[in-house]
Order: structure tokens, then C-alpha cells, then sequence
């Protein structure tokens, strides 16, 4: 009896020992953050004379406000600032003003300023903090803002008073129609970073309406901004090397508006060795005619009127196309990553063609484009 | 089912061989692979394979010809005995080691992924004592919690590596075999390390219920486990990059990290590859510990096998804490497993099946 009562006080007391652990930190004492702005300070320099420090600016979201219950806070968030020199040191000066402890394996989204991007070392050094921090996610959506990015995660939107969330519902939306803007996480521009020295951040920016929209992107070579592409260009982009769903093409056809959307497309890039380089890019789209031809009065099914739809439809593109190629070409940057299609597909030639000095060879390569639409229908109506 | 009569089944076998060798070994070997074979480094497990079946047939050579008995009895009746108790001390020095390092290894990287406030030789402490506390009923409760474990190490692990699979850019593995043959080799020679762990063999045999049955048990883990390493790599080049892949020390970290899908229940599903994980490496240092105790008993003729158990584990918790840092760690635990690794998956084998060839010749 008396060993019975032992092993069940043993046992008891085991259950009070193992319901507590060293790192456990009760969910209420943890701030969850779930976007962050990154900018270059203004008029500051550190000890060591690297010009400008980070402006860090934490949205802190109120959970129980979100979700709808009362709380004590008078917002659904809190803007806080840090001006530090380095990630570590704002979480460290962060903390120091609040009660809680900020945790960031929620980060939905790190909006990044554009004096930052144009700062290489400050560019780099961040990154590399952020990708060493096992609480960051390699899934984190990356954008770049023209302007401060404090200004876009302080700003209203009211489809979402959250920006971080905003953006993971906006690209993981499997739904909505792409093209505008390439979606571009932690890992994958770490690993483009790495391999080509080239990346493409989209573009987040306020609008009148209080919202924000996400097009464009901002081309980065090892770490500093070099430009930013319009939407145009993007499309183009994302024709030759990106995913496409959905994007709408409009042409102007027998006096009337007909828009064409691209379900989806297939891209192969030849290498011709004539006298110098040459490229072909060859895209494959399958699409639908999604409005326009009601108001006309031709037969749906009218050859001729579908070759010549194809072949407006063939012009737009290739307009779209050599836009974004006559852009690559003017900046001298390979973001459409043609380079690293003929490293990948003939290592050889690249090593032939690659300069001594290691220079881009796109800008006195031609480049033909071989565009091929079908029309898999015209709509459910005539 | 087995009733308390020490022995375990073929399948048994197959499982405990599968753990083993999905060790932290898993975690690194995609960063040695990709720093000799480049892109193409989720070709060396499946070369890799090859080599691990010849470390399978040199072990089943000697098991083969001794059924009912483990490397203990087998140098006792070939060799003489001082040279026998050299060679069993050397293997469970071996095992020890390597149960240690491994055993630091876990614990640093806990400390910096799940558990950075806790103090590292706390969380070794605890695990090798819930090890402990696991092989002390012997080998048949480990037998049975293998065969558990594996389902909930397969389930978590499929439906991660499945969200990778169907996500990830296979761009990332062009151009193809642009590599020195020379690298290809000692590429490959150092992946099918991962299938040192098939040692235990030496001591596992003696206690299987059909011993014929090994080589085929060994043939399904080996094939298993470098599919799996194939498809991990594959997806650290993928994912990652083939620089975060050769300069990450834990680059199946970095591709845990990657995973995400958001918006749904479990939002960071990098906890699934993080328990696979831990179970397989709790299976492998129980493992490991009965079978240094199993060398310690049958050494003494004890008649219980878990006597060594808790001897061993302050020896191992002193060879975890030696090292100062994560550096010195993991340069012991790559330098111990290329110098010490294969002594006793190819040499000493094969040597005492010669020397068994020759005495049941001149007999």
C-alpha cells in the first residue's frame, strides 16, 4: 500500500514537472509580427562608417482585435520604429520597449524601401541577417516600394488592415488572374541572387482608392537596385520566365475592343551559333477569347476572322515581348535569364561567348521571337 | 508476436536498420554530395546504393556463416582472446563515439531550431535517458517501438517531401554531368557513408528470430534509405540553390524553412520534417546504446542484456559535452566517420571470414 501511494505521488509530481519546459513562453506574452518595413535611415552613420543605419518599422497586430473579440488596445495595430545598425540590435531595442517578445515565424511579408535597395552593403547585410534567422521563413514574401517602406505598411487599405496578410492572401489567391507581378519569396531570391547575381522584387504601392496594388518590379543586381519595369514589361517578363494564369491580352478588332486571356503558356529558348550569337524564343499560349466578339456580327467560327484575330494577337504579344528585351538590353541586366537558359543548355557555348571579363552578352545578342497563339474557343456564347 | 524470448523479426530488422541510418548524417550529406558533384549530386546516393550493398554482403559474409551468433561469440571462436577483446572494445569504443557526437550534434541543432533558451546538455540528458529508458526491456520493446515510429517518421515525411516535389523548379539540376569523374567517386564513396550504420548487423544477427532472412531485410533498408537521400538532395538543389546547399551546414534545415503553405492549419509544416526527424534519431542513439550494452554483457556472459545501459550513457553525455562548439563538433563527427567509419563494415568482416574460410579448411 505505502509503495502505491509512493510510485502515485512519483507520478504526479512527474505530471507537474513535464507541463513546463524551459523555452515555453505563453502565446498571450508573444508579440507576432507579421510584416516589416526595411529603410535606410536618414543622416545617420555608425561607428564604423558604414554609411546609414536600418529604420525598422514593426506593425505589432492586436490578435484579439483582428479576430473580432474586445481588447484592451485602441487598434488593430501598433506602429513601432527602431533605428539601428543592425537587425539583431532593433528585436533587442524593440523588446526593450515592450512587454512581450516578438516572434516572426508569422512574417507574411517584408516590404524593403528604395534608398535601401539602393544601398549594396546595407541591401546585403540585411538579407543575410534575415536568412541566418531560423524564425524567418525562406517563404517570405519580398516587395519593393518606390519611396519609404514604412509609408506602405503605415498606410490604409481597406480590404485588410494587415499588409502582410494582404499580400499572402494576394498571392495565394489561386484564383486571380497573374501577369502584373512576379511573386518572389526569401529562398528563391537568395538562390537567383547567388547564382546570377540578378533578381526582380515586385512593386507594392498606395492607391487613391485606399488600397494597395502590386505591379512592376524592381530589377536588383548584386544587391543594388539598377531600375524598375512597368507592368507592361512585367508581362513581357513573365511571357519568357515566369508562370502565367490568366492574363488578359486586348486588341483592337473591326472597330470593337476583343480581349484574348492566356490560360497558359510554354517557353523554349534556342541557341543558333551563326556569325555571332543568336537567340529564339519560342512561346507556345493556349488562351480563350473571353469578350468582344458579341458585338460583332461574324460567325464565331469564321476562319478567316480567327487567323486574323491570331495574327493581331501575335502582333500584341510580340510587342509586349520586344519591349521588355529592348529593356534588358538598355540596362544591360539578364532578368529574363536568358544567359542562364544557355549556361543550362549548352555550358559550352556560354563559356564561349562569356567575356574574358565576365560581361553580360545579351546586349549584342540578336534575339528572334517565334510566337505561336491558339485559340482553344471564343466563349460560351456567340 | 514474440513472447519476451529476445528475438526480433526480419521486418523488425529492416525497420531498426532504416533508422539508423537515417541519422543526422540525412542533414549533411546533401552539402558534401553537392561539394563534389555539384548539380548533380542526387546522383551519388543512388551510386551510392551499389556501395552500400557490397558494405552489406561483407557483414552478411560473416553473419552468414555464424546464425545464432553475434560479433562477440564470433572473434571469441576465431581469434585468439586477446586479440578478440581488442576488437570488441574497438567496436564499442566505435559505437560509443559516434552515439556521442551524434548525441551533440542532436543537441545543438535543437538548441538553435526548437529550443534556443535551454541548456544543450539538458536536452541531451533527457533524450538519452528516455533512450535508456527505451532498450533497458531489451531488444524486443525496441523492436516494437521501431515499427510504430516508422509510421509516424513515413507519414510526416511523404506528405512534406510530396509539397516539395510539386512545387520546386527542376530547372535548378541543369546543366547535366558537368563533373570530374575523379569527384564523382569520392563523391560517392563519401555518400554511401550513410551506410556505415549497417555494423549493428555484426551484433543484430545473433538475435534474430531467422537470421537467413538479413541480407534481404538489409537490401530493402539500403534501397529505402538512398531513394530517400536521392530525393532530398534532388530537393536541396532545387529549393535551395547549389550554394545554400554546399555553404549551409544544415542545408535540410534551409529546405525545412522553405516549406510553407499559408493560410491553412498548420502554417510552418517544416514541424513535420522536424519530427521524422527526432524520432529517427531517438531510434538511432536506443539503438546504438543496447547495442554497446549487448557487446558488454555478452563479453561478460551476463545473462541480462541491459546491464551496460546506464553505465554508458555518462560516458557517452562526457564525449557529447567535450567539444566546445558546434565547429569542433561537427569537424570530429565528419573526420571520426571517414578515419573509423567502414573498419568494421569492410576490413575486419571480411578478414575474419577469411580467417573462418581457412580454420573450417584446414578442419
Amino acid at each position: 500500500m505505502k509503495k502505491r501511494i509512493v510510485y502515485m505521488l512519483m507520478l504526479i509530481g512527474t505530471m507537474f514537472i513535464l507541463t513546463g519546459c524551459w523555452d515555453s513562453v505563453e502565446l498571450n506574452d508573444r508579440h507576432v509580427v507579421l510584416e516589416l518595413a526595411l529603410d535606410k535611415a536618414e543622416n545617420v552613420q555608425n561607428k564604423i562608417g558604414q554609411e546609414g543605419y536600418y529604420e525598422v518599422t514593426y506593425t505589432i497586430p492586436d490578435m484579439k482585435k483582428l479576430s473580432g473579440a474586445d481588447s484592451l488596445s485602441e487598434d488593430v495595430k501598433t506602429k513601432m520604429v527602431t533605428v539601428s545598425p543592425t537587425l539583431v540590435k532593433s528585436i533587442d531595442e524593440m523588446e526593450a520597449k515592450m512587454q512581450n517578445t516578438l516572434t516572426f515565424s508569422h512574417v507574411k511579408a517584408i516590404v524593403l524601401g528604395e534608398d535601401l535597395l539602393k544601398d549594396k552593403q546595407l541591401f546585403e547585410n540585411i538579407i543575410n541577417s534575415i536568412s541566418r534567422n531560423i524564425d524567418f521563413s525562406r517563404g517570405i514574401n519580398l516587395l519593393a516600394t518606390k519611396g519609404k517602406a514604412s509609408d506602405i505598411t503605415q498606410g490604409e487599405n481597406y480590404q485588410n488592415p494587415m499588409l502582410g496578410l494582404y499580400i499572402m492572401k494576394y498571392f495565394d489567391n489561386t484564383e486571380k488572374l497573374t501577369g502584373n507581378a512576379k511573386q518572389q519569396s526569401m529562398g528563391t531570391m537568395l538562390r537567383e541572387i547567388q547564382e546570377t547575381s540578378i533578381t526582380t522584387l515586385p512593386i507594392i504601392s498606395k492607391t487613391e482608392e485606399k488600397s494597395m496594388k502590386i505591379g512592376g518590379a524592381a530589377v536588383i543586381k548584386d544587391y543594388e537596385l539598377v531600375d524598375w519595369l512597368s507592368e507592361d514589361e512585367v508581362r513581357g517578363m513573365t511571357l519568357i520566365d515566369g508562370k502565367i494564369k490568366g492574363m488578359p491580352v486586348v486588341i483592337e478588332y473591326k472597330g470593337n475592343y476583343l480581349t484574348y486571356t492566356i490560360k497558359e503558356k510554354k517557353t523554349n529558348i534556342e541557341f543558333k551559333e551563326g556569325k555571332n550569337l543568336e537567340t529564339v524564343i519560342n512561346l507556345r499560349i493556349h488562351g480563350e477569347i473571353t469578350e468582344g466578339l458579341s458585338a460583332m456580327n461574324s460567325k464565331i467560327f469564321d476562319r478567316n476572322d480567327i487567323d486574323q484575330i491570331t495574327e493581331l494577337l501575335r502582333n500584341k504579344i510580340n510587342e509586349k515581348l520586344q519591349l521588355v528585351i529592348e529593356k534588358e538590353k538598355a540596362i544591360d541586366v539578364d532578368f529574363l535569364n536568358i544567359e542562364l537558359a544557355l549556361y543550362r543548355k549548352s555550358p559550352k557555348l556560354w563559356n564561349k561567348y562569356r567575356g574574358q571579363d565576365n560581361s553580360s552578352i545579351i546586349s549584342n545578342m540578336k534575339i528572334d521571337l517565334n510566337t505561336d497563339i491558339i485559340i482553344e474557343n471564343t466563349g460560351i456564347i456567340e | 508476436m514474440f513472447s519476451h524470448n529476445g528475438k526480433i523479426s526480419a521486418r523488425q530488422v529492416m525497420i531498426l536498420l532504416i533508422l539508423q541510418m537515417l541519422n543526422m548524417n540525412m542533414l549533411i550529406m546533401p552539402r558534401i554530395g553537392a561539394n563534389y558533384l555539384g548539380r548533380n549530386s542526387y546522383i551519388a546516393p543512388i551510386i551510392a546504393i551499389l556501395i552500400g550493398l557490397i558494405y552489406l554482403f561483407c557483414v552478411t559474409s560473416l553473419t552468414t556463416k555464424f546464425p545464432k551468433s553475434t560479433f562477440v561469440e564470433i572473434t571469441k571462436e576465431l581469434l585468439p582472446n586477446w586479440i578478440s577483446y581488442i576488437l570488441i572494445v574497438a567496436f564499442a569504443a566505435k559505437l560509443v563515439i559516434s552515439v556521442g557526437l551524434e548525441l551533440r550534434m542532436f543537441g545543438e541543432l535543437v538548441n538553435q531550431v526548437m529550443l534556443p533558451r535551454t541548456p544543450i546538455s539538458i536536452i541531451m540528458i533527457v533524450f538519452i535517458l528516455s533512450a535508456a529508458y527505451l532498450v533497458k526491456s531489451g531488444i524486443e520493446s525496441t523492436g516494437r517501438m521501431s515499427e510504430i515510429l516508422i509510421y509516424f517518421i513515413a507519414v510526416p515525411l511523404i506528405i512534406a517531401l510530396l509539397i516539395m516535389i510539386f512545387k520546386t523548379d527542376y530547372r535548378e539540376v541543369l546543366p547535366f554531368f558537368q563533373v570530374d569523374p575523379t569527384d564523382v567517386g569520392i563523391g560517392t564513396v563519401l555518400v554511401s557513408f550513410m551506410f556505415v550504420p549497417l555494423e549493428i548487423l555484426l551484433m543484430l544477427n545473433g538475435l534474430m528470430k531467422h537470421p537467413n532472412r538479413v541480407r534481404k531485410s538489409g537490401i530493402r533498408a539500403i534501397i529505402v534509405v538512398g531513394v530517400l537521400q536521392a530525393i532530398i538532395t534532388l530537393l536541396c538543389i532545387t529549393q535551395n540553390g547549389l550554394q545554400e546547399t554546399q555553404t549551409q551546414m544544415w542545408p535540410v534545415i534551409v529546405l525545412m524553412k522553405s516549406l510553407g503553405m499559408n493560410d491553412t492549419i498548420v502554417e510552418n509544416q517544416e514541424v513535420l520534417l522536424l519530427i521524422m526527424w527526432v524520432f529517427s534519431i531517438y531510434m538511432y542513439i536506443s539503438t546504438s546504446l543496447y547495442i554497446i550494452s549487448l557487446i558488454g554483457s555478452r563479453s561478460y556472459k551476463f545473462k541480462r542484456e541491459n546491464v551496460f545501459i546506464l553505465p554508458a550513457v555518462p560516458i557517452i553525455l562526457f564525449i557529447a559535452l567535450f567539444p566546445n562548439d558546434l565547429g569542433v563538433v561537427y569537424s570530429y563527427y565528419v573526420r571520426f566517420e571517414y578515419y573509423y567509419g567502414i573498419w568494421f563494415i569492410i576490413p575486419i568482416p571480411l578478414i575474419l571470414v577469411l580467417i573462418a574460410k581457412m580454420r573450417r579448411g584446414r578442419g
